[in-house]
């Protein structure tokens, strides 16, 4: 088992730690998934527990589905929550889709009670192996949909989607998307 | 329906799938830049090759040909005698 600790240096590369999230939104509902990967059962080097590095995997069509978002709209957000000594994280993901139709207005109404695991891309671009997930089999996303109209005067109608989760990893397996 | 035919002929003579549908795919590669994008029917050998080796994955099988022991398999051998 790896140490609970270790020394921590600042990147000095700022594009290595740059803000926010690629403007994609993947997400797979859990009964689409063949196998769900998860972290090793025993550790082997700090930061083990919340790194994946095997594939989830599919059969058919099934894989993650990707959303297009508003531009600089995706980011997640983390608050620790739970008495003193028994805290946890509890992470927000959010994310804006642009305009209205009837497929993207199904989709939002469905979102908010299907149980799903959510990813998305570091804006890293460095590096192409960085996937945030919120989720797991165990903990799937609570999803909240916010939708705007707007006006004539003032931009585009979006729908606002957060989705909140204890569990946050980091994913490196492969990303399959769906063909449905 | 019919099934997943590789673009790479070395990656057809050594690979089959189970798969059904020709999604993408994106592997990562990380800092080392050797990440991969696309369909699996036109995967390049290299990177089947490390998609095959993933622990777990269910996107490529050895194809069984005589003297492959393929992975973990111990199957016997029977030619040649």
């Amino acid at each position: 088992m790896p140490a609970n600790f270790s020394h921590l240096t600042t990147n000095t590369n700022p594009r290595a730690i740059r803000g926010g999230y690629k403007d994609v939104f993947l997400f797979c509902p859990l009964a689409d998934f063949t196998t769900i990967a998860k972290p090793a059962s025993v550790p082997a080097a700090l930061g083990d527990a919340v790194l994946i590095t095997a594939d989830h995997t599919f059969t058919g069509t099934k894989g993650f589905f990707s959303h297009e978002t508003k531009q600089r709209s995706a980011t997640i957000k983390g608050q620790s929550t739970g008495d003193d000594g028994a805290k946890l994280m509890d992470y927000t993901g959010e994310i804006t889709i642009l305009g209205d139709s009837a497929s993207t207005q199904e989709q939002m109404e469905r979102l908010l009670n299907t149980k799903c695991i959510v990813l998305m891309k570091d804006a890293n671009c460095l590096v192409d192996d960085v996937y945030a997930q919120l989720g797991d089999e165990c903990d799937p996303p609570i999803f909240t949909v916010e939708f705007d109209g707007k006006t004539t005067a003032d931009g585009l109608k979006e729908y606002k989607v957060s989705f909140k989760a204890i569990s946050k990893y980091r994913y490196e397996g492969v990303v399959t998307k769906s063909t449905a | 329906m019919e099934g997943i035919v590789f673009t790479d002929p070395a990656v057809a003579e050594k690979y089959s799938t189970d798969q059904t549908h020709d999604k993408e795919h994106h592997l990562p590669g990380g800092t080392r830049g050797n990440g991969w994008r696309g369909k699996l029917s036109e995967i390049p050998l290299a990177v089947a090759d490390r998609i095959f080796a993933r622990p777990g994955q269910n996107l490529l099988k050895l194809k069984e040909t005589a003297g492959t022991a393929g992975k973990g398999k111990g199957k016997q051998d029977n030619t040649d005698k």
